[in-house]
C-alpha cells in the first residue's frame, strides 16, 4: 500500500507538476489543496503521511499553514516546495515544523527523493 | 563488552589470568605443603609420646628388679598403664586415626613408607616379645631378672634405633616440605615481581606508543589544518567555533581571535542584518530534531556572501565567501562541520566576464549605430553632447535659484535625449532618461540642496565616458574601414548635411515606438545656406516638433482609417526666408490640438482657472503648450510625458529672437510656424 501525500499550492500548474513526480512511485497523492485553510480541513479527511506546502499563498501563508498542520498532527512530514527568494521566510517555516525545503523549479527525482527522506524521518507506515 | 574484548585489551586479560593462575597455584601448593608439615608435626607429637612410653617401659621393667614388695605393686600398676598406652600408640601409627589431647584432636596417618614399615615391624616384634615375657611378671611371677635383662639388652637395637630411624625419616620429610614450600614461595614472589615489572614496562611502552600515535595524528591534523586552502571548523548549537580550526580561517576573516567566538559574532557588522538573522535561524534549524539537514541546504544564507573586512593596511575592503554546512551525524557529538572558501577571485572574474560581455554588447550596438548613422550627424552629436555636458556642468557650478537651475538642466538634458534619439544612440537616451528622472525628482522637492544634484553629476560623467567611448570607436572604425567618417570634419556640418535622412530616421523610429506610420516631406532645407547656429536650431527645434507631431498629432493607422484618412500620417517641414528672417514650419495632418484637454491639464496645474480658460481666445490658449510641465501624454515614455519638449522649443525660439504661431483644426491638422533670425 502506498504512502499518502497532500499537495498544498495555490497554483494549478504547480500542483499538477508536483503530482506528476509521484507517478509510478509508492507515494499516492490523496488530496490537493489550493489554500492553507483548505489544507487544514482536508487533513482530517485524508490523513496524509506527508504534505508539500507552498510558502506564498493568499490569505494564509505557508508558515501559518505549517503551524496549523503541525498543531493538528504533530508527526506529519511537511516539505516546503517554493521559490527561495525569501530565505528568512522559508527558514521560519522550517522552524514552525517543516522538515525540508525544495526550491522551485525542481527536478522530478529531486522532489521524489526529498519526499521519501521526509517519510523516512517520520517513520510513517504505508497502509 | 565488545570493546573490552578488543584485541588491544585481549593480551592484558590473558596475562592477568595467567598471573592469577600462578598466584592461585602457589597458594594451593603452600596450603598443601603446610598440611604436610602439620601432619608431620602431629606425627612427631604422638610418635614422641610412643618413644617416651617405650623409655618408661624399659625404665619401669628395670625398676622392678630393685623395688620392695610394696613398691613392686605400684610399679606393676604403672607398667600396665604404660603398656596399654604403648598399645594405643602402636595401633594409632599402624592403622591411623584421631588422637585427642589438651590442644585438640589431631589426625594421624598410618605409616606408609617401606623404610618406616620395616622399622615399625622391628618395633612391633620387640613389643610382642616384651609383652610375652612381662605378662607372667605382671601376673605375680617374681622372676624378673631375665625379662629385665632381655629388655635392656634389646632396647637399644630393637626399640631405640627403629624409633630414631622413623623419627629421622619424618624429620627429613618435614624439612623437605618446608624447604619446598619456601622455594615455591620465593619462586612465586619472583614470578610476581617479574610479571609486575613486565606489566609496567609493557603498558608504559604501549602508553608511550599511543601517545606518539596521538601526537602524530595531532601533528598530521595540524599540518592539514595549517595548509588546507579552506577555512574548516566545527560549531556547536550556540554557533561557538571549536578550538581546532584551519589556519586559513584567520586569513579569511583577517583576525586571530576565532576559537571560542561565535560564527554570528564573527559575521556581525560584516554582512547585512537580515543575512545575519537568516544565518542564525539557519544554524538553529540544523539542530532541530525534525529537520533533515540535507534538505535545508538550499536555504543556506551564506552560500555566497559578500563581507566587509579590514585588510592588512587597515583599509576597508570586501570579499566574497562561500560557506558549506554539514551536520555531523554521530551519537557522541552534536556539532556542525563548516567549510568556508574565499571565492572573491571567481566572483570578480564572473563580474568581469558579465561586464565585458556588456561592454562587448555595447560596442556591437554602438558599431551598429555608427555604421547606420550619417557621419555628419554623428560628429555633430558628439560635439553637441560635449558642449551640452559642459553647459550643464557650468549651470551646476553657478549660483542661482535651485528650481530654475533644475528646470534649465532638464531642458538641456531633454534636448540631448532628443538628439540621441534622432540618431538611435539608445545608450545615450537611457543615460539622459536617468538624468531626467533625477531632475524631475529634484524639481518636485520644495527645498533643493546642492547635494541633490550629485546623482545628475554621476550621470553626466557617464555621458562623457560614453562620448569618449564612441569617439574611440569611431577612430578605430576609421582605421579599420577607411570609411567616410575619416573625411568628415566634425565642425563642418553644413557641407554634407542630409536633412531628409536626419529627420526621417528619427521620425520613423518615434513612429515605430508609438505604433504609428508617418511620411516626412522636407522643403527648402537644401536651398538655404545655414550657419552653425541656425543649423543647430533647425535640428533641435525640428526634432522636438516632429516628435510632438507624431506623439500628439498623428493618429494610429486604425484610427486614421476609421475617420477616412490614409493610414500613413504626413509631416511637412518647410524652411523658407521671410523678409529678413527665416521661417520654419512644421505641418502635420494629425488630430490637431485638443484644446479642452490642454486647458484641463493647465487648470489641474493651477496655471489658469476654469473661468479664465473660458474667456481666453483660442489662439492664446495654444501658448499653454509651451508652459513647463504641461503635457497631454497619459504616461511618461522615451518620447513624451515630462512636459519639457515644448518648453525648450520656446527657449530656443527666444534665444533666436523668434516668434511662434500655431494654427490647428481639431481632427484635421496642426501647423506650427516659427520666424527666427537666420541671416
Amino acid at each position: 500500500m502506498p504512502y499518502r501525500l497532500m499537495i498544498v499550492d495555490d497554483s494549478d500548474t504547480a500542483r499538477s507538476k508536483i503530482e506528476r513526480c509521484f507517478i509510478g512511485s509508492n507515494i499516492k497523492v490523496v488530496a490537493t489543496a489550493s489554500s492553507g485553510a483548505d489544507a487544514v480541513l482536508k487533513l482530517d479527511e485524508y490523513y496524509p503521511d506527508v504534505v508539500t506546502v507552498d510558502l506564498h499563498m493568499p490569505q494564509m501563508d505557508g508558515v501559518e499553514c505549517v503551524k496549523r498542520l503541525i498543531a493538528k498532527q504533530p508527526n506529519i512530514g511537511i516539505l516546503i516546495v517554493s521559490e527561495s527568494s525569501d530565505c528568512l521566510f522559508a527558514l521560519q517555516a522550517i522552524k514552525a515544523g517543516a522538515r525540508g525545503f525544495v526550491k522551485k523549479p525542481f527536478g522530478e527525482n529531486t522532489l521524489l527523493h526529498a519526499v521519501q527522506k521526509v517519510l523516512q524521518s517520520t517513520n510513517a507506515n504505508p497502509y | 563488552m565488545d570493546n573490552i574484548l578488543d584485541s588491544r585489551y585481549k593480551g592484558l586479560l590473558v596475562s592477568l589470568l595467567l598471573f592469577l593462575m600462578i598466584v592461585a597455584g602457589v597458594l594451593c601448593f603452600n596450603y598443601y605443603a603446610n598440611r604436610q608439615v602439620t601432619q608431620v608435626s602431629n606425627f612427631f607429637d604422638t610418635f614422641g609420646h610412643l618413644s617416651d612410653e617405650y623409655y618408661n617401659i624399659n625404665l619401669q621393667t628395670q625398676r622392678l628388679q630393685i623395688t620392695t614388695d610394696e613398691e613392686r605393686q605400684a610399679t606393676i600398676a604403672t607398667l600396665r598403664k604404660t603398656i596399654n598406652q604403648v598399645d594405643e600408640f602402636m595401633k594409632l601409627h599402624e592403622s591411623g586415626g584421631n588422637y585427642q589431647d589438651e590442644r585438640g584432636t589431631m589426625h594421624i596417618k598410618p605409616l606408609k613408607s617401606e623404610d618406616d614399615l620395616r622399622h615399625f615391624d622391628t618395633l612391633k616384634t620387640w613389643w610382642a616379645e616384651y609383652k610375652r615375657r612381662i605378662l607372667p611378671v605382671l601376673n605375680g611371677n617374681p622372676e624378673i631378672a631375665s625379662v629385665a635383662k632381655h629388655t635392656y639388652g634389646t632396647y637399644e637395637s630393637q626399640v631405640y634405633t627403629p624409633i630414631s630411624e622413623i623419627w629421622h625419616n619424618h624429620t627429613v620429610k618435614a624439612e623437605r616440605w618446608s624447604s619446598l614450600s619456601a622455594t615455591v614461595m620465593i619462586l612465586g614472589f619472583l614470578i610476581a615481581g617479574v610479571y609486575c615489572a613486565w606489566f609496567v614496562f609493557y603498558f608504559l611502552k604501549k602508553l608511550t606508543r599511543s601517545d606518539d600515535e596521538l601526537h602524530h595524528a595531532r601533528r598530521q591534523t595540524a599540518n592539514i589544518l595549517d595548509t588546507v586552502n579552506e577555512g574548516l571548523f566545527l560549531i556547536d548549537k550556540d554557533s561557538i567555533i571549536s578550538d581546532i580550526y584551519s589556519k586559513n580561517l584567520e586569513t579569511i576573516f583577517a583576525r586571530r581571535d576565532i576559537a571560542g567566538n561565535t560564527l554570528i559574532g564573527l559575521l556581525q557588522n560584516t554582512i547585512r542584518p537580515e543575512e545575519l538573522e537568516a544565518t542564525e535561524l539557519f544554524i538553529e534549524q540544523l539542530y532541530n530534531d525534525w529537520v533533515i539537514p540535507e534538505l535545508i541546504m538550499e536555504l543556506n544564507p551564506l552560500k555566497q556572501i559578500k563581507i566587509g573586512v579590514i585588510d592588512n593596511t587597515g583599509n576597508g575592503t570586501f570579499k566574497y565567501l562561500s560557506f558549506n554546512f554539514l551536520k555531523v551525524e554521530d551519537e557522541d557529538s552534536d556539532e556542525v562541520f563548516v567549510s568556508v572558501v574565499d571565492v572573491t577571485n571567481s566572483v570578480m572574474l564572473e563580474h568581469t566576464l558579465v561586464s565585458e560581455k556588456a561592454q562587448h554588447n555595447r560596442q556591437i550596438e554602438m558599431i551598429g549605430c555608427i555604421l547606420n548613422v550619417d557621419s555628419v550627424a554623428l560628429n555633430t552629436f558628439i560635439t553637441n553632447t560635449r558642449q551640452r555636458v559642459e553647459e550643464m556642468n557650468s549651470v551646476l557650478k553657478t549660483d542661482g535659484q535651485m528650481h530654475n537651475k533644475a528646470q534649465t538642466l532638464l531642458r538641456k538634458i531633454h534636448s540631448l535625449k532628443g538628439e540621441a534619439s534622432a540618431i538611435s544612440m539608445d545608450s545615450f537616451v537611457a543615460l539622459a532618461e536617468q538624468g531626467e528622472e533625477h531632475l524631475e525628482t529634484i524639481r518636485n522637492k520644495e527645498i533643493i540642496g546642492g547635494n541633490d544634484f550629485l546623482g545628475l553629476t554621476v550621470v553626466l560623467d557617464k555621458i562623457l565616458d560614453l562620448t569618449q567611448f564612441v569617439e574611440n570607436l569611431i577612430v578605430r572604425l576609421r582605421e579599420v574601414t577607411q570609411s567616410q567618417l575619416h573625411q568628415a570634419p566634425a565642425t563642418d556640418t553644413r557641407a554634407v548635411m542630409d536633412w531628409q535622412a536626419y529627420f526621417e530616421t528619427y521620425a520613423l523610429q518615434v513612429a515605430k515606438r508609438q505604433g504609428k506610420e508617418v511620411s516626412l516631406n522636407l522643403i527648402g532645407f537644401d536651398d538655404i545656406e545655414l550657419n552653425e547656429k541656425t543649423t543647430k536650431f533647425c535640428q533641435d527645434v525640428g526634432i522636438q516638433l516632429v516628435k510632438n507631431a507624431i506623439v500628439h498629432g498623428i493618429e494610429t493607422p486604425s484610427e486614421r482609417s476609421n475617420i477616412g484618412k490614409g493610414a500613413t500620417g504626413k509631416i511637412t517641414l518647410i524652411l523658407n526666408p521671410v523678409n529678413d528672417k527665416l521661417r520654419l514650419s512644421v505641418i502635420d495632418d494629425g488630430a490637431g490640438v485638443n484644446l479642452d484637454e490642454l486647458c484641463q491639464k493647465a487648470i489641474q496645474m493651477g496655471i489658469l482657472t476654469a473661468e479664465q480658460a473660458k474667456k481666453t481666445p483660442k489662439n492664446k490658449l495654444y501658448a499653454l503648450m509651451f508652459r513647463s510641465g504641461v503635457t497631454t501624454a497619459k504616461e511618461t515614455d522615451q518620447d513624451a510625458g515630462r512636459g519639457v519638449g515644448m518648453d525648450i522649443v520656446k527657449n530656443w525660439i527666444q534665444d533666436m529672437n523668434g516668434k511662434v504661431n500655431i494654427e490647428s483644426m481639431q481632427g484635421l491638422h496642426t501647423k506650427i510656424v516659427i520666424d527666427f533670425d537666420g541671416k
